[in-house]
């Protein structure tokens, strides 16, 4: 994550364990669904997961596109 | 005697392997696999009870979690928690701490554990927890479970605990007055001859210098970026052509997204050591969403997809194998004048 904004790339981290995302330092942190399962629910309906994933996506690009000045930490839920 | 509660995972604790990681908190009252084994090494106390819950309950339900935990414990008397050994398990050694400081703050007893360096748990949870140095595999539960073991002896004890080096515990950033037999001008004046000399010197006083990095620009005009996708869930071919590791890994693959826009089961497997590979094998999209990025491309919301998608396993890597390998990602990256990079971890 960092080394990869280092060399001057936007980045935006998606993971559930967002402590531990924290704790290292990452920018631009948004929420993801579960360890397992990342982009999507798999209790929901197929439709819906496709759902939450475009959802998560479009937030993603959201976060990438936010001016930010320190660790922030987004969520769609 | 005093009494003492071993909190452990899902596997530690005999319910099962990743299937079971997100088994909700449970009370035995009994000494579950490395609680007896604790148990045996500790004069000072005797485990009574043996905490367990799932690695992904935990993380994923937190607060929850530790709702229930403390419903579990109501009327129960203990005098001290241990947690672990966690070695270098990320979820484990972050519960670890996490349980640790919930019972110190709620319960005001001592809570104590143990995990490798790297751990996520160490950097989290140092501060107010004490956690034992610990190795980077279960396979030296035989050296850091009677560590840990001894040191909560000391504290059931009442001996008097000393700093952090000495007792083999991670520093706490707590500083206590001791007496040595050099004053501190001698002591200073020693170590400039040393440096000056180019001898080696041990500081009093580490200084740890941020590793901040400087947020990149936003990204304005997502419609006219080239975006890369990167993943540490360890999504791979199937049969895992490239080997990529189960945990530690060293390398990462690089893959082409298929033409039709969507990974289909069947196609690609999770290879992670770190997480139950049910979903991620029965829908690969839900680590690798190329579905969303195919429909974006078409609705002209994302400008350009680098053609490969970058994917290792982000489970007991090392710091300096993932700068490497992040480093090698990135000549890729700049190869293809890609602007943004949206990365999973599991």
């Amino acid at each position: 994550m960092k080394e990869i904004e280092k060399s001057g790339f936007p980045i935006v981290h998606v993971a559930n364990m967002v402590p531990v995302s924290e704790s290292v330092g990452t920018n631009k942190i948004l929420k993801a669904y579960g360890i397992p399962y990342p982009w999507s629910d798999p209790k929901e309906t197929p439709v819906r997961q496709a759902e939450q994933r475009y959802e998560l996506v479009e937030k993603a690009l959201i976060v990438l596109g936010t001016d930010v000045q320190e660790q922030t930490v987004f969520s769609v839920f | 005697m005093k009494k003492i509660i071993v909190y452990l995972n899902q596997f530690f604790g005999q319910i099962g392997g990743e299937e079971f990681a997100s088994t909700k908190p449970m009370l035995k009252k009994e000494k579950v696999g490395v609680a007896a084994a604790i148990d045996t090494q500790i004069k000072n106390g005797e485990v009574e009870h043996t905490l367990i819950c799932g690695d992904d309950f935990m993380n994923e339900h937190t607060e929850e979690a530790l709702a229930q935990i403390d419903s579990l414990l109501e009327g129960i008397e203990f005098d001290m928690l241990i947690a672990g050994p966690a070695f270098f398990a990320g979820r484990y050694g972050t519960n670890c701490g996490r349980i640790c400081k919930h019972i110190q703050e709620r319960y005001q007893k001592t809570a104590v554990t143990s995990m490798y360096e790297e751990n996520p748990g160490v950097e989290l949870f140092r501060k107010e927890v004490y956690i034992l140095r610990g190795e980077d595999a279960a396979s030296a539960m035989q050296k850091d479970m009677p560590k840990l073991s001894r040191f909560a002896d000391k504290i059931l004890g009442g001996e008097k605990i000393l700093w952090a080096q000495e007792e083999g515990y991670f520093p706490r950033g707590k500083r206590l007055q001791v007496t040595t037999g050099e004053t501190a001008d001698n002591r200073a004046f020693d170590m400039l001859m040393r440096k000056l000399a180019g001898k080696p010197f041990v500081t009093e006083m580490p200084i740890k210098m941020p590793d901040k990095v400087a947020v990149a620009p936003p990204v304005t005009d997502p419609a006219h970026t080239r975006f890369a996708f990167v993943t540490t869930s360890g999504i791979v071919p199937i049969g895992n052509p490239d080997k990529i590791q189960t945990g530690s890994a060293t390398r990462f693959g690089r893959y082409a997204f298929p033409e039709e826009g969507v990974l289909k089961e069947g196609e690609w497997e999770s290879i992670h050591g770190g997480y139950d590979h049910t979903y991620a094998n029965a829908d690969p999209m839900t680590h690798v969403p190329l579905d969303v990025f195919s429909k974006m491309l078409k609705e002209e919301k994302i400008g350009y997809l680098h053609p490969f998608f970058y994917s290792t396993t982000g489970n007991h890597t090392n710091e300096s194998n993932s700068k490497r390998m992040a480093q090698e990602i990135v000549e890729y990256l700049k190869e293809d004048n890609i602007q943004a990079v949206i990365l999973n971890s599991a």
